[in-house]
């Protein structure tokens, strides 16, 4: 490393000696226009001498500066014009001091546009340089409001993505690439690949760099991309080494994507979300992912009131969820509960996501009825006769999320059909025929199910 | 009166509210016609502790207090707070650490003394609120501050605003029912706290007393049946109808509601009290007292009846918690009433699948000091009020379950952490029922009023 630390050394002057040519050169040019405008000649070679020094010191600025780009600490897009502009403007002072030393070899016009091309070279040459020490914001950030505009300009910008359905969002493609645009890109690319890593095209992507694979999927802490990010900031192999680098919430989108399998293609609605990662993608992102209970996802049209109050008549007492959602909350309130008034709910079938026919005497058979309210959430038939041939005609009610049995004739029979049910969350047996360790099974066996059977009576 | 009279006759309606929600109640609905959005919370249960338990004994555990026993509170911390005339006088506020052992329970790890064998069995079903404030440090300008969210007597209750803006689910009983331990005393109880305010009459809470006749005057004369007593409403109805169209007073429309109520109360309210059905089991598990009619024991068997009948809001009342002097002693009784039939009621609810969709809270009116009111000795010292800080919890739908939000700092005498204001209590329950506590406004001389007043934050982090 030695080498690379002295001519780092070297590059290092770059900013030193990068003023003198534009001091020297303009100077000269300054000086054989007030000549020109007074009609008096200048001692001897002066004007040929300033220019002869602008390009000595501007030859020295270009070979540390030669030696600074190759540090990697700058980016590829911003160095290469800068570059090469710079060795231009050394060659144009050394053809400068020429032309000056045989100014009346040469005609006035050659001799001014000359003049005109160097100084807009070093114009262009020193904003360049500017950028990239001090960034691209630098110069207009507080330039009044007009001239912001004039230039196109405007730092008001909140640049959070706002997106619209996030289920269809593919992490990769959305959260990951904007990442590694701002600060992986610019040096890993089709066109530049330092260290033999190109990250622009999934494949090169995945075949790594000069010393391999920089992915490994599901493994956060042994990917070489998130090492490299997360080193201390110091370290030589410290990823982007512009200064650039990635914020914390970056950092934890990224791991996440590569524990969730660094897939380029999938969307977020099938990759888990912990519960470190969900704050992130709600701050950063403005992603809301809470798990959100079915009812809040079904889109459906507003019920006719018409409708509802057949069913009112029937005795149930029925109620929409609220003003922004017709989905329906039923229940039984009137005398006797008869099959045919249960089998009126069908013309509201899908609608139905709360429904109480709790302390009714209902047969089993009843609920093959209930069976077809696709919507249904929660299901109350607690001190009914209903036993484990009822809760069978339940199979189908995939969205189910509580169902309470309390004070039934529900044996340790229904527990298998009850397992199967998949959106199931809580289940209520107290007061049943179904034993502690039947409950306790169901519980151990279904991940995410709470079986409450409370107190022995 | 003369733009009065005048106004009255152009709009009789108008006068005294919104037009349409002077009329008598719809079936269900009440003046919103739906929620605002879906509730997770049908009904609630409010165990009120009034006089307000002394958080520092209770839940919010401060080993500081220990340690720095009987010196004095360091001006830094009191920060030349208002005190009440009670303890601003004395020569010294002596820091007095709790006396009772405070241990963590469940998978949450909550704390809690050792006063509350039951209630600690159960935290992992609670969310503890221990950065509550309020603004009042007296009983009653409190207590009418968190029921009604004015520390000024006049506005309706939170249980009358939820009985108007949502009506009712059970058209055979109240939407709010008030119950009050028996032979309690001590800061006397206003039953203002349960009053409407200026919504119409009908939506006041009725108090449910302990003797034989739990509603008053609900009873047939002698001679009288049923039948009669129908026709005869009927009749009355008529009548008001036509005083009601020529005098345009809402209260007209009120008492009738109220009529009405009354009968179909004559058979919901026995077969409430009715509890031969609740097996032994039950009482056992609500504690010794719940056979005495008019206990909190009982009134909490009683308040999950109401529940499960679809009552919306059950406010119970328990008093005696305001400990001046001899906390230590003082405490312990109103635990011993209280901690098992709360525990068993949160139990008993759960069991039955009804914490899907019913809220239970348990919380007094404020604080209390971290220093001795009156002499600080090894046995016993009194507290203070204390607005500035103070622990409530819930339990049930929409809530999480075995959470504690907000902190105290570690005299436990300010909040440092997650303050919970009482309108944003107040706000956060109405969330929790559905309604947006903006929207729930009624118009009375010449502005809307809303139970938060102009304030309030839904606690979100709270909410399940």
């Amino acid at each position: 490393m030695i080498p690379l630390e002295f001519s780092t050394f070297i590059g290092r002057f770059h900013p030193l000696l990068v003023h003198l040519p534009i001091g020297f050169l303009v100077l000269a040019i300054l000086l054989e226009w007030w000549q020109g405008f007074k009609k008096t000649a200048t001692n001897g070679n002066l004007i040929a001498n300033a220019w002869l020094l602008g390009g000595i010191s501007a030859a020295a600025a270009a070979l540390c500066g030669w030696y600074l780009g190759e540090t990697g600490l700058y980016e590829e897009k911003d160095l290469f014009l800068h570059r090469w502009l710079g060795i231009a403007i050394v060659v144009i002072a050394f053809v400068g001091w020429y032309l000056k030393k045989n100014r009346t070899k040469y005609p006035k016009m050659l001799q001014n546009g000359f003049n005109v091309i160097l100084l807009v070279s070093l114009f262009v040459e020193g904003h360049k340089g500017g950028n990239m020490t001090h960034g691209d914001t630098y110069l207009t950030e507080y330039a009044p409001k007009p001239i912001q505009g004039l230039l196109g300009t405007d730092y008001r910008n909140d640049s959070l993505p706002t997106f619209g359905n996030t289920d269809s969002l593919i992490v990769y493609r959305d959260l990951i690439v904007p990442i590694f645009e701002e600060k992986c890109f610019a040096c890993h690319n089709n066109e530049v690949q330092r260290g033999g890593l190109n990250m622009a095209e999934s494949e090169a992507f995945l075949a790594g760099g000069d010393n391999g694979a920089i992915l490994l999927t599901a493994n956060s802490a042994e990917s070489e991309l998130f090492r490299r990010i997360t080193l201390p900031q110091k370290n030589i192999k410290f990823m982007p080494p512009t200064g650039n680098a990635l914020t914390y919430d970056e950092i934890k989108t990224v791991e996440w994507w590569i524990e969730q399998g660094a897939s380029f293609e999938d969307s977020i609605s099938s990759m888990t979300i912990g519960e470190n990662i969900r704050p992130v993608l709600l701050r950063r992102y403005g992603i809301d992912t809470t798990p959100k209970p079915w009812y809040e996802t079904v889109r459906l049209p507003v019920l006719d009131n018409e409708k509802i109050r057949e069913l009112e008549k029937e005795g149930f007492q029925v109620k929409s969820l609220g003003a922004d959602n017709p989905l329906l909350d039923i229940k039984y309130v009137g005398n006797a509960l008869t099959e045919s008034k249960l089998q009126a709910l069908a013309s509201v079938k899908d609608h139905i996501t709360w429904l109480s026919l709790a302390r009714n005497d209902i047969a089993d058979e009843w609920l093959s009825t209930v069976a077809t309210f696709t919507n249904l959430t929660r299901l109350q038939l607690e001190k009914t006769p209903v036993s484990d041939k009822g809760v069978e005609r339940l199979k189908g009610l995939r969205h189910l999320e509580s169902l309470n049995l309390y004070g039934t004739q529900v044996t340790d029979g229904c527990l298998p059909i009850i397992q199967t049910l998949p959106g199931l969350q809580r289940v209520y047996l107290w007061d049943t025929q179904v034993t502690r360790q039947g409950a306790q099974g169901l519980q151990e066996n279904v991940d995410g199910l709470s079986v409450i059977i409370g107190d022995a009576l | 009166m003369g733009a009065l009279s005048m106004a009255s006759m152009l709009d009789p309606m108008g006068l005294f509210g919104n037009g349409k929600n002077t009329a008598a109640p719809l079936l269900n609905g009440g003046a919103l016609g739906q929620t605002h959005f879906p509730a997770k919370v049908k009904r609630v249960i409010y165990l009120f502790q009034s006089g307000a338990p002394s958080q520092l004994d209770l839940f919010d555990y401060k080993p500081l207090l220990n340690r720095m026993n009987g010196q004095d509170l360091p001006e830094s911390v009191q920060q030349g707070q208002r005190l009440t005339g009670m303890s601003a006088g004395q020569a010294s506020l002596p820091i007095a650490g709790s006396v009772f052992d405070f241990k963590q329970h469940g998978d949450s790890g909550a704390w809690m003394s050792d006063l509350m064998p039951h209630t600690s069995k159960i935290v992992d079903e609670l969310c503890f609120i221990k950065s509550m404030y309020t603004e009042a440090i007296n009983h009653d300008p409190a207590v009418t501050f968190f029921q009604t969210g004015s520390q000024l007597p006049g506005r309706p209750s939170i249980g009358s605003w939820v009985s108007y803006g949502l009506g009712t689910d059970n058209k055979n009983l109240p939407e709010f029912v008030v119950l009050v331990t028996k032979d309690k005393f001590g800061q006397p109880l206003y039953s203002r706290s349960w009053g409407n305010g200026f919504l119409p009459s009908q939506h006041q809470g009725v108090q449910f007393r302990s003797g034989k006749d739990p509603v008053l005057y609900l009873t047939n004369p002698p001679g009288i049946d049923g039948t009669s007593r129908r026709e005869q409403l009927d009749h009355l109805q008529r009548l008001e109808k036509l005083n009601h169209d020529d005098l345009g007073d809402p209260e007209i429309l009120a008492r009738m509601a109220q009529y009405e109520m009354a009968f179909r109360m004559q058979t919901s309210v026995p077969e409430i009290m009715d509890t031969k059905d609740e097996s032994d089991h039950i009482y056992e598990m609500y504690g010794p007292d719940s056979k005495k009619p008019g206990t909190f024991a009982a009134n909490c068997i009683l308040a999950r009846r109401l529940a499960e009948r679809d009552v919306k809001f059950i406010q119970l009342y328990h008093q005696g918690w305001d400990q001046h002097g001899n906390l230590p002693k003082a405490i312990k009784v109103q635990c011993k009433e209280t901690d098992q039939a709360t525990a068993a009621l949160i139990t008993d609810l759960k069991q039955r699948g009804m914490l899907e969709d019913t809220l239970v809270i348990w919380g007094g009116e404020f604080g209390r000091t971290n220093y001795s009111q009156g002499q600080l000795t090894p046995e016993s010292f009194g507290r203070d009020h204390h607005p500035k800080c103070f622990t409530i919890f819930m339990a049930g739908a929409g809530i999480k379950k075995g959470f504690t939000f907000g902190a105290t700092d570690d005299f436990g005498y300010n909040v440092v952490q997650n303050p919970v204001h009482v309108h944003d209590f107040q706000a956060t329950l109405m969330h929790l029922l559905g309604v947006d506590h903006e929207r729930l406004t009624f118009k009375f001389q010449g502005r809307r009023y809303r139970l938060t007043d102009v304030h309030g934050e839904v606690v979100k982090e709270i909410l399940a």
